[in-house]
């Protein structure tokens, strides 16, 4: 993976002094809050429910079992020993005193960890598939094209006080794995005819209170020429994205007020006039950049069946959470962080360093984190697989049920964020209970269930088969739910089913909406294709049917 | 209020239009300029940096409008004056002025800084000073200066 030089680190250095001296000033009395507001949330740091949230970068979701290690230490000495993981690939802290954090980001910048950008009005934290340089469907590797983002966006001077956040999201391979459709920028990286690489880009897609999917923009955007494009699309948002109303202040309400087409022909003029002032990645750039996330596996040898007799629910595991690697002899592990016993996308500090030591035995040290709040062990030789699945259970970090409808994308809600208006940990719970059984899990398929506590939809919830939304109807909570939204390739936003439910009953209209399914599904048909086949109808006569 | 130029503060007196207090000279809006020489031209966020006219680039100085601080339209405005335009002469940071703010005014080509009274101008004298040792590198975005800009 990437390995940070002198300038990275001068960098980092400068920023934190910067950070702590703001953070002093303003203990100090001397910046008004709105304006360290607005400072602190550009390293990273929200004023929450309880105590200030940290939200530790981890670029496009690639780290190292040293990082791991550091992020164990912040979370036992400056939280209460629990990190989470967020859907853009970071992680947070939600107890650490403000007048701590530039203690605990002077930690992490030992380990080349910070929390630039990952909030704040700017360029957020890339995003890409968890499972690249791995997976047999990819094109390319995409992380040293992040990587080159990653240093591009990196205090940009002319896009720290854009008109919103801005996020862009990078996939390399067949599926995509990085929702790239319901970015603000969305890019699909292949090869052309000669094999170069090339972009297709997508704009406009994002969740949040008006959903959209994005619209392509542009197809086939030369490697060489990604930057300059990429600034002709921010100068355009910048300049003309609404500033007058944050809720309007997206480029999807932009791209949509002009049409994609107008939004184009800006993007295009402003590219041919400006793109000779904007740094060319030449190849020798790239390449550089390559080399360091190239990873030369050992030759291993495939190991047709297991040596031994093995316990069913190691097979169940393996089928549930691993995947094909490239490379014959490998298997891909999906470490699910969707344990009912705590909230979704939790980890402690002992799994932590757990994890770490794992990643150092079997995959060189390279831990991933993905969109769906669970961790990746990327090139694990299939020799290793029982023993690593043995281990995982003594860190309670294997449950087979990635991909299952228990492996959730939760956001903290109303129990940490101060912008929520419901709970979601208490629905996670509630589901949890209600559908336990593993093997009706794995017989249900792949259906995706979201919860988001308000309709800023950090859980994604319009990006699910089955979404749940936390609204606030004077003082009591309720559940709105949305059915057969889509993240991946051919993105779709759910349809909201009906009137919203109760708090206590909405593990009860989940099960009625999956026993629709069961009842109507055709062998394997998929949750979107029963749902676009029969319609809504008989989803909401069960759902509605005796006043739930 | 007081300039800020490569670390000195001299004398400015220049106020917003529909301002009341007493000033030598009124900003003009970029729309509103008829090209005479010596005007306090004003770039405001809506203004249209797309296109400049030589009467423009003539001007020994250039007024950027920060109405607030999180509007970030000046920084691009600067930047497209300096790369597109070529434009080689002194750009002013004039309005939400913050020490905070001004290495990133820096790194668009913004020179020199409209320090309104109430504003301390010993700590931005200061924050620039340490701002000195700033890297801008490889693909970290750069530093534009003035004299690369020219064409």
């Amino acid at each position: 993976m990437y390995q940070y030089d002198d300038t990275d680190r001068a960098l980092l250095k400068q920023r934190l002094d910067q950070f702590r001296d703001q953070t002093e000033r303003f203990l100090a009395g001397d910046i008004p809050a709105d304006e360290y507001q607005q400072l602190r949330l550009r390293n990273g740091v929200y004023l929450q429910r309880h105590a200030p949230m940290l939200r530790v970068a981890i670029p496009y979701g690639t780290f190292t079992s040293e990082q791991m290690r550091a992020l164990a230490r912040v979370a036992d000495e400056y939280d209460r020993g629990f990190g989470h993981m967020t859907t853009r690939q970071n992680m947070q802290f939600n107890w650490i005193p403000l007048e701590r954090i530039p203690d605990a980001l002077e930690e992490l910048a030992e380990h080349g960890m910070h929390a630039i950008q990952t909030s704040g009005s700017c360029i957020r934290n890339i995003t890409t598939d968890p499972l690249a340089g791995a997976v047999a469907d990819e094109t390319e590797d995409p992380r040293p094209w992040c990587e080159l983002m990653r240093q591009w966006s990196t205090f940009h001077p002319e896009f720290n006080w854009l008109p919103r956040k801005f996020k862009i999201a990078l996939s390399g391979a067949e599926a995509d794995r990085a929702a790239i459709e319901v970015h603000d920028i969305g890019l699909r990286l292949r090869h052309d005819a000669a094999g170069e690489s090339i972009f297709d880009v997508w704009v406009g897609g994002g969740l949040g209170r008006t959903p959209h999917v994005g619209k392509v923009i542009r197809e086939g955007v030369p490697g060489a020429e990604l930057l300059r494009y990429l600034e002709a699309v921010l100068r355009v948002y910048n300049r003309h994205g609404r500033r007058d109303n944050k809720y309007k202040a997206r480029i999807k309400i932009l791209v949509n007020a002009l049409t994609i087409d107008v939004f184009r022909e800006q993007v295009d003029a402003e590219y041919e006039q400006t793109r000779q002032f904007v740094q060319r990645i030449e190849p020798a750039d790239i390449e550089r950049v390559r080399a360091m996330f190239a990873t030369a596996l050992p030759r291993e040898d495939v190991v047709a069946a297991a040596p031994v007799e093995v316990p069913r629910t190691f097979e169940v595991w393996r089928k549930q959470n691993t995947r094909a690697h490239r490379t014959p002899g490998y298997r891909v592990v999906l470490i699910s962080l969707k344990n009912p016993k705590l909230p979704a996308g939790d980890i402690t500090a002992a799994q932590m360093r757990g994890v770490a030591a794992l990643a150092d035995e079997l995959t060189g040290g390279d831990i991933r984190s993905t969109h769906d709040q669970n961790l990746v062990l990327a090139d694990v030789p299939e020799r290793a697989l029982f023993s690593l699945w043995q281990r995982l259970g003594e860190l309670d970090l294997a449950i087979a049920n990635i991909g299952t409808l228990a492996d959730m994308i939760v956001c903290p809600g109303l129990d940490f964020c101060s912008l929520a208006n419901a709970t979601s940990i208490s629905i996670w719970d509630q589901i949890n209970e209600r559908i336990d059984d593993i093997d009706y899990l794995h017989d249900l398929g792949d259906v995706k269930v979201r919860i988001s506590g308000c309709m800023n939809a950090c859980g994604h919830h319009h990006v699910a088969d089955i979404g749940i939304l936390g609204v606030d109807k004077k003082g009591v909570e309720w559940y709105q739910l949305t059915l057969g939204g889509r993240s991946q390739r051919g993105a779709r936003i759910g349809q909201r089913l009906g009137r919203a439910v109760a708090k206590a009953d909405v593990a009860e209209a989940v099960q009625r909406i999956l026993d629709t399914y069961t009842a109507e599904r055709q062998g394997e048909e998929s949750f979107v294709d029963t749902l676009d086949r029969i319609g809504m109808e008989p989803f909401q006569e069960r759902v509605y049917a005796t006043a739930a | 209020m007081q300039l800020l130029r490569d670390g000195r503060l001299t004398a400015l007196s220049v106020a917003r239009i529909d301002d009341e207090a007493e000033a030598a000279q009124r900003l003009v809006s970029l729309a509103d300029f008829d090209g005479a020489p010596g005007t306090a031209v004003l770039v405001e966020p809506d203004s249209d940096t797309s296109v400049a006219s030589p009467m423009l680039l003539d001007q020994e100085r250039i007024y950027i409008d920060f109405p607030v601080f999180t509007d970030g339209r000046g920084y691009s405005h600067a930047r497209t004056l300096r790369l597109l335009h070529g434009y080689a002469g002194e750009l002013v940071a004039f309005g939400d002025v913050r020490r905070d703010q001004v290495e990133f005014m820096l790194r668009v080509g913004i020179d020199a800084f409209a320090v309104a009274d109430d504003v301390d101008a010993d700590a931005l004298v200061q924050a620039l000073d340490e701002l000195s040792h700033t890297v801008g590198h490889r693909f970290y975005a750069g530093a534009v200066a003035p004299a690369e800009a020219r064409p």
